[in-house]
């Protein structure tokens, strides 16, 4: 049912954020088109056009976000709501399905940004080498900092996708527990939204405190050496030693990992719950 | 079990206020069922618990055995008091949606409805008028071989011609062991297709009987009754 589920919730939005991508897309290929004449081009038009590119560009992902979002209101908690949960599907089904869905259009929504912004950079170096050029940077980048490159991009990787997936989910969250209210369900889910943003910024912001302290409390001792011949000790803070502040940074990177893993799972069973036991159509 | 739909000591609350409460009802199978009721008497919200719409606040609600959820879901077909399609779908877009999730559906019944009224699979729901978009909307309720239709206000807010339309699809195609339950207040409309009448009166059941029971014991309508029952 999952696979059904999907190729209809593709169908009901593929067109809108596809025509989102091909514009942005686009945009970046008449901007390469035009830079041929770019002797001919006075500079204030190439600056007005980078700047239309770069809020097209970011207002193509927040369309995109907020449309997908909207999708999950309508679909599940208003008028649509009569026919989409009287399906013979699952709540995690129809939740997984809008889920994937979001996701696939979130990757989709990067790779045309990123493709866009290749072919406006390719105005001054051919793509190919700005591919290799990014490939270097990605290789050596890990190698200057000391630390292992598959680790450190998997990491990076598993941020972007949890970063991800946690805020999609509380915008869901946030809209389910809205929609549990019998009035006012807009206002209320706005409400469940910066209540909930809040919250997770306060404690966020508990744990960068934290864990600078438990940093600042491990100082390290270390002895050095002067050049007259006396060795000296000096007290460290464990932060201005390279090898140990990466290991620190490590920690912290992954204990992120953990929170957001944590709210993503508490985000997604709480939807669950909400659409299964406290559906509220009226 | 002869009984498709039980409900027993049923309550739904919305914060303080009561909208069904108490509600004890045993629906057999191959009959149709008028739920009668004025407007606010709980009628929609009882199509909308049956239909796991709504969870209900206490009691047992049982739709051939089982509580609202997948099983039943697969076995109930449900057309509510409003638009419930998407506008953006065209008709072709619904047939597919229906045959994808209900086993149940008679792709060949719907086509062979549209065709009736012209409507081709090509056309988009948006650009439709009010009475067209219902009709496309009953034609995919009872293409389905349901066990059980609920049908909240299916002939209201439309006009004498078209509610003869909507009465006669929903008598022709219907299954004959299928049990369809109609919710409405425009009694005379519905009278003579009716086999037993529920009234529902401020959440409370204040009758079930059968029709023949009424005309013949009585000695009145169905429409008769209601005008007593539910006096101003």
């Amino acid at each position: 049912m999952l696979k059904k589920m999907l190729k209809h919730e593709w169908k009901a939005t593929w067109k809108l954020l596809a025509l989102l991508n091909i514009v942005t897309i686009a945009l970046a290929l008449f901007g390469r088109t035009a830079m041929i004449f770019e002797d001919k081009i006075p500079p204030m038009v190439v600056a007005l056009y980078m700047i239309f590119f770069i809020i097209v560009l970011i207002a193509s992902g927040c369309i995109s976000f907020v449309l997908l979002v909207v999708r999950y209101y309508r679909n599940l908690y208003t008028d649509e709501g009569y026919l989409t949960n009287t399906l013979p599907v699952s709540s995690a089904c129809r939740l997984n399905a809008k889920l994937l869905n979001f996701l696939a259009w979130t990757l989709l929504n990067v790779v045309s940004i990123l493709i866009s912004v290749l072919i406006l950079a390719s105005t001054s170096q051919p793509i190919t080498v700005l591919i290799s050029d990014i490939g270097s940077v990605l290789v050596s980048l890990p190698r200057e900092m000391g630390v292992n490159a598959v680790a450190m991009w998997l990491v990076v990787f598993g941020l972007m996708v949890l970063g991800t997936l946690s805020s999609i989910l509380m915008f869901y969250f946030s809209i389910s527990v809205g929609c549990c209210f019998n009035t006012h369900k807009v206002v209320a889910s706005v409400v469940t939204f910066f209540i909930t943003y809040t919250v997770l910024q306060v404690i966020s912001l508990m744990m960068v405190m934290g864990f600078g302290m438990a940093m600042f409390s491990s100082r390290t001792i270390v002895t050095q050496s002067t050049t007259s011949g006396v060795a000296v000790t000096v007290t460290s803070p464990a932060g201005s030693v390279p090898q140990n502040f990466l290991a620190s940074e490590g920690t912290f990177l992954v204990i992120t990992m953990l929170f957001l893993l944590v709210l993503c799972v508490a985000f997604y069973f709480s939807c669950k719950y909400l659409l299964e036991k406290k559906l509220n159509l009226n | 079990m002869n009984e498709l739909l039980t409900m027993q000591g049923l309550c739904k609350q919305y914060g303080n206020r009561c909208v069904l409460s108490d509600l004890n009802l045993s629906l057999g199978r191959g009959k149709i069922i008028g739920l009668l009721g004025p407007n606010g008497s709980g009628k929609t919200t009882l199509m909308k618990l049956i239909n796991n719409l709504l969870v209900p606040s206490s009691g047992e609600l049982l739709i051939d055995g089982h509580k609202p959820g997948i099983e039943t879901k697969r076995i109930v077909s449900y057309l509510p008091d409003h638009m419930y399609l998407g506008s953006w779908m065209r008709v072709s877009n619904l047939i597919e949606y229906f045959a994808d999730f209900y086993e149940d559906f008679d792709r060949s019944r719907a086509m062979d409805m549209l065709r009736k009224l012209s409507i081709s699979p090509a056309d988009q729901l948006q650009h439709m008028s009010k009475g067209t978009k219902e009709k496309v909307q009953l034609i995919m309720v009872m293409s389905r071989r349901a066990k059980l239709y609920c049908l909240d206000e299916p002939i209201a807010g439309v006009d004498p011609a078209a509610r003869d339309y909507i009465l006669s699809t929903i008598l022709n195609n219907y299954d004959e062991d299928a049990t369809l339950l109609i919710s409405t207040h425009l009694i005379a409309d519905i009278e003579n297709i009716l086999d037993e009448v529920v009234f529902l009166k401020e959440g409370r059941i204040v009758m079930q009987s059968s029709v023949e029971d009424i005309r013949q014991k009585q000695n009145t309508s169905v429409d008769n009754l209601f005008r007593e029952v539910f006096k101003c």
